[in-house]
């Protein structure tokens, strides 16, 4: 004998007529004196009515099977055009075709491959480049002692992007990052163009490169320029960088972006800042590097 | 009085190069095969372009047909594998342009405008219940519902075992189930019901 769970499981069967005839007796027993498998039984009916006439097919028309009889007669009518457009002889190759060139713009684009024009831009870059070394080298050679003495800077012409040291690099793109920065070009500048230039240097120390990063900020937030100092004997370095800012404002996080390289450069070394006005203009500097603290605040107190 | 020729009969014909026995063929099962296909693609003229293209492949492979099964079930495999090859290709190039319209014919058996519109309602809406199921679980439902097909039938057009159409059967009717309890169709079609008895008497 068949439970109410048993029998509401094989309902479907059983009006599906899939059932064998011992269950199918079985089912009968519990439905003749269940009431509410009955009743189950009659909604399932119901629901298949529902189903059946509730999807009509509209008839086919008169001279429907002549159609098909004529394509059968005469093979040729029967090349129907394909709906299916990648079975189109030139719908793969095309696509094959953009994708090729839709990877390789993006390869160029990244500069994961270099075009010709790239390549020669970039030796004349290495040329110069090469020709400014030379040129620094021969200056601090010449008088390397007189510049300390004296504590002058080796006037140095303007380098190109590609001479600026790597540390540079990074926070000028950690700039871009941070702050919002349009421009991510570093723009190598040389001591006459610097808003400020450092009077004094400690004993040994020669500029090594200048930069600045042109940009255009929210609300005008500040140009950075990054004066690079070394001493050659010691491989002592200096890094002085002079952020614009509105008078008055005061030195936060966001005027002043730092990589992390650059993070673990100030924590290694001594480090002072000073908010210095010239013509109106302020400007936050922040200095540090191999040096006493007393050397990095007589640097900044030579600031002009 | 001409005895009725079977479908052996007349594919034996067929074979032996009369092609008015495959026009009685078609004559006999186009409207069946079409209305398969329709269930399937919600769309006239493409269920028609299956329909020709099911009789042509038929021919065309007519020796291949083992004479000793029935013939409509292998008929109804070649018309359902096209129609499912071709909601595939549809729903890859998404068009699917489902024809409502054809799905909105007047029921016949009704006279009161408001029962039938409450009626065509109610078909619109089973349409588009079963389009919620997956193609091949249509496909079950509409060869045991629509073409009374049993589970030996459907496996074989199917191609797979009577277990998995019970299986697939009992799975596609549960979730079509819960479709019409959400949306109460069972018990609209009850007041459609009711409606066109008290009209009649």
């Amino acid at each position: 004998m068949l439970n109410c769970s048993e029998t509401e499981k094989l309902l479907d069967l059983y009006l599906d007529q899939e059932l064998d005839p011992q269950t199918k007796e079985k089912c009968e027993q519990h439905l003749g004196h269940c009431s509410r498998c009955s009743e189950l039984l009659e909604l399932r009916k119901q629901e298949r009515e529902t189903i059946i006439n509730g999807f009509p097919v509209p008839e086919l028309a008169a001279g429907f099977s002549k159609q098909i009889m004529e394509k059968i007669a005469n093979p040729t009518l029967n090349r129907t055009p394909s709906k299916n457009p990648w079975l189109k002889k030139w719908m793969l190759p095309l696509t094959a075709a953009c994708l090729v060139a839709l990877v390789l713009y993006g390869a160029f684009s990244q500069g994961i491959f270099s075009s010709p024009q790239d390549a020669m831009l970039t030796d004349q870059k290495l040329e110069q480049s090469r020709e400014i070394a030379n040129v620094t080298e021969g200056n601090s050679s010449a008088s390397p002692q007189k510049d300390v003495q004296e504590g002058t800077i080796t006037p140095e012409p303007a380098l190109p992007p590609d001479a600026i040291a790597p540390d540079e690099r990074t926070v000028n793109n950690g700039s871009d990052l941070d702050t919002g920065v349009s421009s991510g070009q570093i723009t190598p500048i040389s001591p006459t163009n610097a808003v400020l230039t450092p009077q004094y240097l400690p004993a040994g120390f020669v500029r090594s490169s200048a930069s600045s990063s042109g940009y255009v900020g929210k609300g005008g937030s500040p140009a950075i320029s990054i004066l690079s100092f070394e001493n050659p004997q010691t491989g002592g370095r200096l890094c002085l960088e002079i952020i614009t800012v509105n008078t008055g404002a005061e030195m936060n996080a966001q005027d002043t972006p730092v990589t992390t390289d650059q993070a673990q450069d100030i924590a290694l070394h001594q480090m002072a800042t000073r908010y210095v006005e010239k013509s109106g203009q302020g400007y936050w500097v922040r200095i540090y590097g191999d040096v006493p603290q007393t050397e990095l605040n007589k640097v900044l107190d030579s600031l002009k | 009085m001409e005895k009725k020729l079977t479908d052996q009969d007349l594919v034996q014909r067929t074979l032996s190069g009369e092609l008015s026995a495959f026009e009685k063929l078609v004559l006999r099962y186009q409207q069946a095969v079409f209305n398969i296909v329709f269930r399937i693609l919600r769309n006239k003229e493409e269920a028609e372009d299956i329909v020709q293209e099911s009789f042509i492949k038929c021919y065309q492979s007519l020796n291949k047909y083992d004479q000793r099964r029935p013939f409509t079930p292998w008929l109804y495999r070649i018309a359902s594998n096209l129609a499912l090859t071709r909601v595939r290709q549809i729903k890859r190039q998404r068009l699917i342009p489902w024809d409502t319209a054809s799905s909105q014919l007047p029921d016949q058996n009704t006279v009161n405008p408001a029962a039938s519109l409450e009626a065509v309602e109610i078909k619109q809406e089973v349409s588009s219940y079963l389009a919620k199921l997956k193609p091949l679980d249509q496909l079950v439902i509409i060869l045991r519902y629509y073409q009374d097909l049993n589970y030996d039938e459907i496996a074989y057009i199917l191609d797979t075992t009577r277990n998995n159409v019970e299986v697939r059967l009992c799975r596609a009717r549960q979730r079509l189930r819960q479709i019409l309890k959400n949306q109460g169709v069972t018990k609209c079609s009850t007041a459609v019901k009711q409606k066109n008895s008290l009209i009649s008497i």
